[in-house]
């Protein structure tokens, strides 16, 4: 319930805060935002930092030239902070929320959610360690034939590997009490 | 393709919102109506599937980026309803798990990508059914598809959402710009997902895995 609660609540924020065109009021904002991360963006440096600065990159990409062409520099910083105060605030509730069981409105769709997740998590760790050998047996980095060939082995690989786990995993699932509703 | 968040004015999210919940609802209707439990597995694996073929993104100067979809074998292996219903989760957890795409423009990412995709995915596939490379088309017509979707969707933005001066409050860049950029950017993309979409789908039917 109070997963739901902060959903709501993060929604409406994003609601407001997509609306506000001062740049006074994002400012101030900003501030408060960064201060209520700065815990999480101190502690875990590496992954916390990721999203803002690639939010801070890509709205000055966009930005910057549409600011230099048109002479109108303050959309710059307008649209910087934008980004900036609502990537912040999705770090946020992120990090003090449940999002299985904020969007678990149905026992089917929890059953999805997990599974997906769970493949997801498998995609990515078994490309990730056969990528590893591959550079592992190639001293003088794979050819250009060698990465199409790994390529297509290993997604017929772990697709195949995912269907038989899915399954299994839906087994799982279903024996400890988690029908379809 | 994936729009970060503070492009899209609330005037656009907030009814894009409303159009995706409902659209969700009844995909989920016809989700229980025509799946059984042995199929939820394979949905999953195809969802994981594009969740990893579209995390591979290239950032683009227009404001967006460029990547394959993975809608395309959902919407010819389970319906274009099911593919959206799938789109959805996948696209929610790219915005939460990776960053990819915002919370604000999930809506507009997910009516791109989830819904126009899909569904021209499914109509491309029926309308070619016997042709030999229907499943490669379908994905090849449906990711420029959403693609157009996409453009006209950012490039009304400066048309509508300005202040007195003139500047631009949301996406700055006219229709004109998005079109040519996204589409021909987009011509690449679209033939590694057709082929992708034909590897799938043949690779599932083979194993008789459909749904």
């Amino acid at each position: 319930m109070k997963d739901r609660f902060l959903l709501l609540l993060y929604m409406l924020a994003l609601l407001l805060l997509s609306s506000l065109s001062s740049i006074k009021y994002l400012l101030l904002v900003f501030s408060l935002l960064l201060l209520a991360n700065a815990v999480s963006l101190r502690s875990s440096l590496g992954r916390a930092i990721r999203p803002p600065v690639f939010a801070l990159f890509t709205a000055l990409f966009i930005s910057t030239p549409y600011a230099l062409w048109t002479g109108h520099y303050s959309y710059a910083l307008l649209l910087t902070l934008r980004v900036l105060n609502l990537t912040l605030l999705t770090l946020l509730v992120l990090r003090n929320t449940n999002l299985y069981l904020a969007l678990g409105f149905s026992k089917t769709l929890s059953q999805l959610l997990v599974l997906t997740s769970s493949h997801i998590l498998l995609y990515r760790r078994v490309f990730s360690e056969f990528k590893d050998s591959l550079r592992s047996r190639s001293p003088e980095g794979p050819q250009r034939r060698d990465m199409i060939n790994f390529s297509g082995g290993i997604g017929l690989y772990f697709f195949d590997r995912a269907l038989r786990d899915s399954e299994e995993v839906a087994k799982a699932m279903k024996s400890r009490g988690f029908d379809i509703d | 393709m994936h729009v970060p968040d503070g492009f899209i004015a609330p005037q656009v999210f907030v009814p894009a919102y409303g159009l995706v919940i409902g659209l969700a609802l009844y995909g989920f209707k016809r989700f229980k109506e025509n799946l059984n439990e042995r199929s939820i597995p394979y949905l999953a694996t195809l969802s994981a599937y594009a969740f990893v073929l579209s995390s591979l993104s290239l950032p683009l100067p227009g404001g967006t980026s460029v990547h394959g979809m993975g809608f395309a074998p959902l919407s010819i292996l389970f319906g274009p309803w099911i593919a959206y219903l799938c789109m959805c989760l996948v696209l929610l957890l790219q915005a939460v798990l990776l960053g990819h795409g915002g919370i604000t423009t999930y809506s507009v990412n997910t009516l791109a990508i989830g819904f126009v995709g899909s569904l021209c995915a499914y109509g491309v596939y029926s309308l070619l059914t016997k042709k030999r490379y229907a499943t490669f088309l379908s994905g090849f017509i449906s990711t420029l598809a959403s693609a157009l979707f996409m453009s006209i969707v950012l490039g009304i933005h400066p048309y509508l959402f300005t202040d007195v001066d003139g500047k631009a409050l949301y996406f700055p860049y006219p229709l004109s710009i998005t079109i040519t950029l996204l589409l021909t950017s987009h011509i690449p993309v679209a033939f590694v997902e057709g082929l992708l979409t034909q590897a799938i789908v043949s690779f599932v039917r083979r194993r008789g895995l459909e749904g």
